[in-house]
């Protein structure tokens, strides 16, 4: 006999392919989660249309996660709900390893086959381990330890993957790893036997996207608890301005996804029903023009099936708010005619789609992102974020760095954590070399997008590019979000107060992280005094 | 009668006056028991001397900790002091009376969240509502409870409503005969019927029988009242709109007297759209309470679908919810969770009191944001106090004729925020001033103030050099000069060579005033630029002499002829002297909003003689300003006027950013519930101190959250680094 452990619509829509194509004549006992009841309320029908020959649930929802009876629980859990002692599968198969069903194979050293969390997951272990983690820190630690995010656990035999689908280096040892691709593998199967696989998921046929629609798969960002539901519904209207503009939108949301599409986006169709994804190419009339998704991994088994495919990008939720001002820069940019630009501290992704998808093609632009702080004597156009986790920056290096810059070179900061690192206290003239672009903002009143105060800082000695700078208009409407963001050029008066004033907001905060140094230093010397170190 | 007057007070101090919270309890009861307290003086006094006794013991347990004392038994008079809060008996939070000649009640001291972090997140943690939602979505029908589940009415008590219904209709007295007349339809409902579910046709029978209101005028008015009023609940709006959005049935069960369509009207209006169904008791013949309700809503949808119900009433929503076979989700009533920590129920009067408690409980428990607790102390203890201070301003704006309104920074910049989008269309002005400058621009009329702040209030730091003085003053030039009376620039200025100094500058006074004439003058052009041609204006400041106000006046009226008048306006006045202004204010010359030594003069005593009176200092962290203290005027180069500025105290800017937030939001939360009932804006100052009473009473909240902000401890000065503090350090210092 052999077992299966599952856990997502993924997973299992996996083990039932896996099982049909590799051991279709030998019995298999499926493995599920308690909290299936809700997910899959007809995960019988797995048994009763011949997917699988028994099922079990194992108790997750009842395991508590405490180290010192974790592995009691686990295996009273085992022992109550599974009717057969380990050693009666010659193999075993686990989806979803980080779940503590793993924690009895290990108890019990019985080796056992390893199925990657998600598709392209196994080159991208952190992001299953913070996914568990935002919630279950306790579980993602234990995971983590015994090498079941990355399968480097000694009893797995082989790790089972997409290899098509790896996005980065897989870890460790490639020999115990095999391909093994669902979509794929679903195309060659019989139809009878899709048809079964449809008909177990409830998947609705027929849909009917329209000629010129989008497929957008969301993400549970307010479910897991990293971003509250006002940020991920800004975050979907922020991004679909942006990428989706022209087409009709198809949601599928994730299954722990409840927020209103429908709502947000009037015209939308919502495909409230839970399947995987890998089921969308046999369920839609007409196929989508492009695809939106946050991590490859979501769209990684069907990427195929769309001429355009876009990766928000893992970490979207801490940067889409910037997406204007991202926006805001290229465009300068391109107006100014720039073709070449560096960036520092820039969240590659949300470039990369802007200058691909945000109607930014007619520029021409090619960015390149540096990887460490390395301040350049060349002339250039500098697009500069975040660079406060290069290797090598520091407040001081960036001040000499601008203070030392050749007349051409060109600075542009979003200033998007308010740092002001244009701001250079030693050097009084810096403000003649700087032009503040404020961003105004018109908002309906159920926007919520709440930010005020924003401005790109251009930095440059070359006055002709200032004032061509001074020059640039731009405008661009959110409709989605509610609302329109515009840069238009300002008299001389409005300029100045616009560089006093941040020149001001400068101050304050190097002020405050003085301030704050002190302090720190203050302790620590208190602390020595205290311990006798003078 | 003053020696005795003076030796009780000295008394009252050393035994109770010191400990804040003590005082506080204190004064509460004699507020709340005023009539007892006369016939009863001896059992107050040993009321008194107990509060005073566990005072003490918790001072001796603060050095060496022990278990916790409850604090003493207070006499309670018959009515448990209702009839002293103007509330009929029954109504209010504390219970049943007691009896003649029975114990009285131990006064619990409650738990006060505020003091461990924002009231927001420590009190009831709700799930988000997408959290919330996927609970729900496992039962086929969800049902949900209306009034304070759906929707919030802005009062703490739902038939507070009626209050705003009796203005509307002119009808003093209206709440008590509306409660009467439903009463009536009810008894004789049950009577007909069997049952006590009387409709509000019903209602308005009675109530055109008994006050002449026409039944469909009245009806008409209340059901516009309740449209006018009632508002969505953020956080159970999000979980409608994710079950409806997610396919789910979704209905709304109520035991109410408005009929179905008026309830799904006030529902549709409020944003909810989409109910599948919508049960109300007084059509339906049956309510929650006894079940009946719940079993016309299985028969509707078939005893096999599963139901899951949500709402406040532990009674009617949870437990017959139940016992007719509804799973259930009890959602703790926002007033019900906040109630023990608002000042509502500490004496202020019941409309606005009842108008605040609803609004900032909806704010802050509904489940959908969890707020700083700077934030929460904005907008709990200072957004009434910065709404009911602008709204009165505006009033008197209007019936003075004053044409302008100049807020003087720092304390300005938060009221002109508030009144400019409470009255968009009056006339206002951020006036750039402060103490230093006007000490120095009228020393020429106030010789003594000049002085006294000059020169004496530095002296008892002793932490300025002479030189630094002169130089905080402009008078750099007469540093020269010292040495001729024995002084040095370098010398400390301290109590034996304050005279000496003071002397020195009176000697040298035509200088000195010749000096400041022409920061005068430039003062002029930048003060007469923001009059602009009005012929009367107000000058605004927070407290607490108004000297300020009163140089201003002087400056503009008489130095420099304007011939614009000028008056003056505090939020409160309360001075170390307490004679100082009284002649001021009873001219007329300055009003106060809050108190002053003459008006409110309870609300007067508290904040004098709390906190080691430091509660005018813990007052100010409303109204400061993200910018340093303005120093002063100076001609640049092109001529133009030029202002100078001290040290910013940049550490406290994000700290004034949250409180000003909060006071903001407040205000324009309740003017925007209230906008056509502009009455509703004006609060007294009594009621409108009464949330920081509660807050000034427990220090501990300022020295936990806000003891890293900096303040000068010499006002009238420039800042030198040796002269500033943290709160922190003036707690320490004060033995706070």
């Amino acid at each position: 006999m052999v077992l299966y452990h599952a856990i997502s619509s993924y997973q299992i829509l996996e083990a039932m392919i896996h099982r049909k194509l590799y051991h279709p004549e030998e019995k298999a006992f499926l493995v599920l989660p308690d909290f299936v009841v809700n997910k899959l309320p007809q995960y019988q029908q797995l048994k009763k249309m011949g997917f699988f020959d028994e099922l079990s649930l194992f108790p997750y929802r009842q395991i508590r996660h405490d180290a010192k009876t974790l592995m009691q629980q686990v295996e009273d859990a085992y022992e109550k709900n599974i009717p057969y002692p380990i050693t009666a599968f010659h193999t075993v198969y686990l989806a979803a390893a980080h779940f503590y069903f793993s924690l009895y194979l290990l108890m019990k050293e019985i080796p056992f086959h390893y199925f990657e969390d998600g598709c392209g997951i196994l080159s991208r272990p952190e992001i299953s381990f913070d996914l568990v983690n935002s919630h279950t820190p306790f579980q993602a630690e234990w995971a983590q330890e015994h090498g079941l995010f990355d399968g480097m656990n000694p009893l797995i035999q082989t790790r089972i993957c997409n290899l098509d689908a790896q996005t980065a280096e897989i870890p460790g040892d490639r020999q115990n790893v095999v391909h093994f691709d669902v979509a794929y593998a679903l195309e060659g199967l019989p139809e009878t036997f899709r048809e079964k696989i449809i008909t177990f998921f409830g998947a609705p046929e027929g849909l009917d996207a329209g000629e010129n629609s989008m497929l957008v798969m969301t993400q549970q960002l307010a479910n897991l608890g990293r971003i509250s539901i006002q940020e991920q519904m800004l975050l979907y209207q922020m991004t679909l301005d942006y990428y989706a503009q022209g087409y009709r939108l198809v949601f599928k949301p994730h299954p722990d996804d409840v927020l209103y599409y429908d709502r947000l986006f009037p015209g939308s169709l919502v495909i409230r029903e839970k399947f995987p994804a890998e089921l969308l190419p046999y369920l839609l009339k007409t196929r989508p023009k492009a695809a939106l998704v946050q991590y490859s991994s979501a769209l990684a088994g069907v990427r195929k099936c769309f001429p355009i495919n876009i990766f928000c990008g893992y970490g979207i939720e801490d940067h889409f708010w910037k997406l204007h001002l991202y926006d805001a820069g290229l465009r300068l940019a391109g107006k100014l005619g720039i073709k070449k630009i560096v960036g520092l501290g820039l969240f590659a992704p949300q470039i990369e789609n802007l200058l691909q998808y945000g109607g930014l093609s007619d520029f021409g632009l090619e960015v390149c992102f540096a990887q460490k702080f390395a301040p350049s004597e060349a002339d250039g156009f500098y697009l500069i974020d975040d660079p406060g986790g290069l290797e090598g920056f520091s407040y001081e290096k960036m001040e000499e760095w601008l203070s030392a810059a050749p007349e051409k070179a060109v600075f542009l900061f979003l200033n998007t954590q308010q740092d002001y690192l244009f701001y250079q206290p030693d050097h009084p003239d810096w403000a003649d070399n700087t032009i503040p672009l404020p961003i105004r903002m018109q908002r309906q009143e159920d926007c919520l997008f709440k930010r005020q105060g924003e401005a790109l800082w251009l930095l440059t000695k070359d006055k002709d590019f200032q004032n061509a700078a001074r020059r640039v208009t731009m405008e661009k409407e959110l409709p989605y979000t509610g609302m329109t963001w515009e840069i238009g050029p300002m008299d001389d008066v409005a300029l100045k107060i616009a560089v006093l004033e941040g020149e001001i907001a400068a101050m304050e905060h190097r002020l405050k992280h003085y301030i704050q140094e002190n302090r720190e230093l203050k302790e620590q010397l208190e602390g020595q005094e205290e311990r006798g170190h003078f | 009668m003053g020696i005795l007057k003076k030796w009780k007070d000295r008394i009252y101090e050393q035994l109770i006056g010191r400990y804040p919270v003590e005082n506080g309890l204190y004064q509460e009861y004699v507020r709340n028991h005023s009539e007892y307290h006369r016939k009863h003086r001896v059992q107050s006094w040993l009321y008194l001397c107990r509060l005073s006794r566990d005072a003490r013991r918790v001072q001796a347990d603060k050095k060496h900790p022990q278990p916790p004392v409850s604090t003493p038994r207070r006499p309670v008079s018959q009515d448990g002091g209702q009839a002293a809060a103007g509330r009929p008996a029954g109504k209010s939070a504390s219970n049943a009376k007691p009896q003649a000649g029975a114990k009285p009640a131990a006064a619990k001291q409650p738990f006060l969240p505020f003091l461990e972090g924002a009231e927001s997140r420590m009190v009831v943690p709700r799930p988000s509502p997408d959290h919330f939602a996927m609970t729900l979505m496992r039962y086929d029908v969800i049902s949900f409870d209306i009034f304070d589940t759906l929707l919030f009415r802005p009062f703490t008590e739902p038939r507070d409503l009626f209050l705003v219904l009796g203005k509307k209709l002119d009808i003093i007295n209206f709440q008590n005969i509306r409660n009467e007349m439903e009463r009536k339809a009810r008894e004789v409902h049950q009577a007909r019927f069997g049952n006590r579910e009387a409709n509000i046709y019903d209602i308005y029978e009675y109530v055109e029988k008994y006050t002449g209101i026409p039944k469909e005028y009245g009806i008409q008015m209340e059901f516009e009242t309740e449209l006018e009023l009632c508002f969505a609940n953020p956080y159970m709006k999000c979980v409608f709109d994710l079950l409806k959005s997610n396919g789910k049935t979704v209905i709304a069960v109520s035991d109410m007297y408005l009929p179905r369509e008026m309830i799904c009207k006030l529902l549709e209006k409020c944003g909810y759209q989409g109910f599948d169904e919508v049960f109300v008791s007084c059509e339906c013949n049956a309510n929650k309470i006894t079940g009946g309700l719940y079993r016309i809503v299985k028969r509707y949808f078939g005893a096999d679908k599963t139901f899951v119900h949500v709402g406040d009433n532990r009674d009617a929503d949870v437990a017959m919810a139940q016992k007719c076979g509804f799973a259930t989700q009890y959602y703790a009533g926002v007033n019900s969770i906040g109630k023990s920590y608002r000042a509502t129920y500490d004496g202020m009067s019941e409309l606005i009191g009842s108008a605040y408690g609803g609004i900032v409980n909806a704010a802050l428990h509904n489940g959908m944001n969890r707020f700083s607790p700077l934030y929460e102390h904005g907008y709990l203890y200072g957004g009434l106090y910065v709404l009911g201070f602008c709204s009165w301003l505006h009033r008197k704006m209007q019936e003075k004729g004053i044409e302008k309104i100049l807020f003087i920074a720092r304390d300005g910049d938060i009221y002109r925020r508030v009144f400019q989008m409470l009255f968009p269309e009056a006339k206002s002005e951020y006036l750039l001033w402060s103490r230093i400058v006007n000490n120095k621009l009228t020393a020429e009329n106030d010789r003594y103030t000049f002085l006294l702040r000059a020169v004496r209030a530095h002296e008892k730091t002793g932490k300025s050099t002479i030189g630094e003085v002169l130089s905080s003053l402009s008078l750099d030039f007469l540093a020269d000069e010292l040495p001729k009376s024995h002084l040095g620039a370098k010398h400390l200025l301290i109590p034996s060579n304050g005279r000496m100094l003071e002397d020195f500058l009176i000697r040298h006074w035509q200088q000195v005033i010749d000096c400041f004439d022409q920061e005068s003058r430039l003062a002029q052009r930048y003060v007469q630029h923001l009059i602009g041609g009005c012929k009367k204006i107000a000058v605004v400041d927070t407290g607490w002499q108004g000297t300020s106000l009163f140089g201003l006046k002087w400056l503009i009226e008489e130095k420099w002829e304007t011939g614009c008048e000028v008056q003056g306006y505090l939020a409160a006045s309360q001075t170390a002297c307490p004679t100082i202004n009284q002649y001021k204010i009873l001219t007329g010359e300055l009003e106060t909003y809050l108190f002053d030594r003459a008006y409110n003069r309870m609300t007067y005593d508290f904040h004098a003689k709390t906190n080691k009176g430091l509660t005018s200092f813990l007052f100010e962290l409303f109204t400061q300003a993200c910018h340093p203290t303005f120093q002063g005027f100076f001609e640049k180069e092109d001529g133009s006027v030029g202002f100078s500025f001290g040290v910013p105290e940049v550490e406290n800017y994000d700290y004034i950013r949250e409180i000003h937030s909060g006071i903001y939001d407040f205000c324009r939360e309740y003017a925007g519930r209230f906008q056509n009932e502009r009455f509703m804006l004006n609060i007294s100052g009594h009621d409108a101190y009464v949330p920081f009473r509660l807050i000034a009473r427990n220090p501990a909240f300022f020295k936990r959250f806000m003891k890293d902000m900096t303040y000068s401890i010499v006002t009238g000065s420039s800042s030198s680094a040796t002269e500033i503090e943290t709160i922190g350090d003036m707690f320490r210092r004060s033995g706070l």
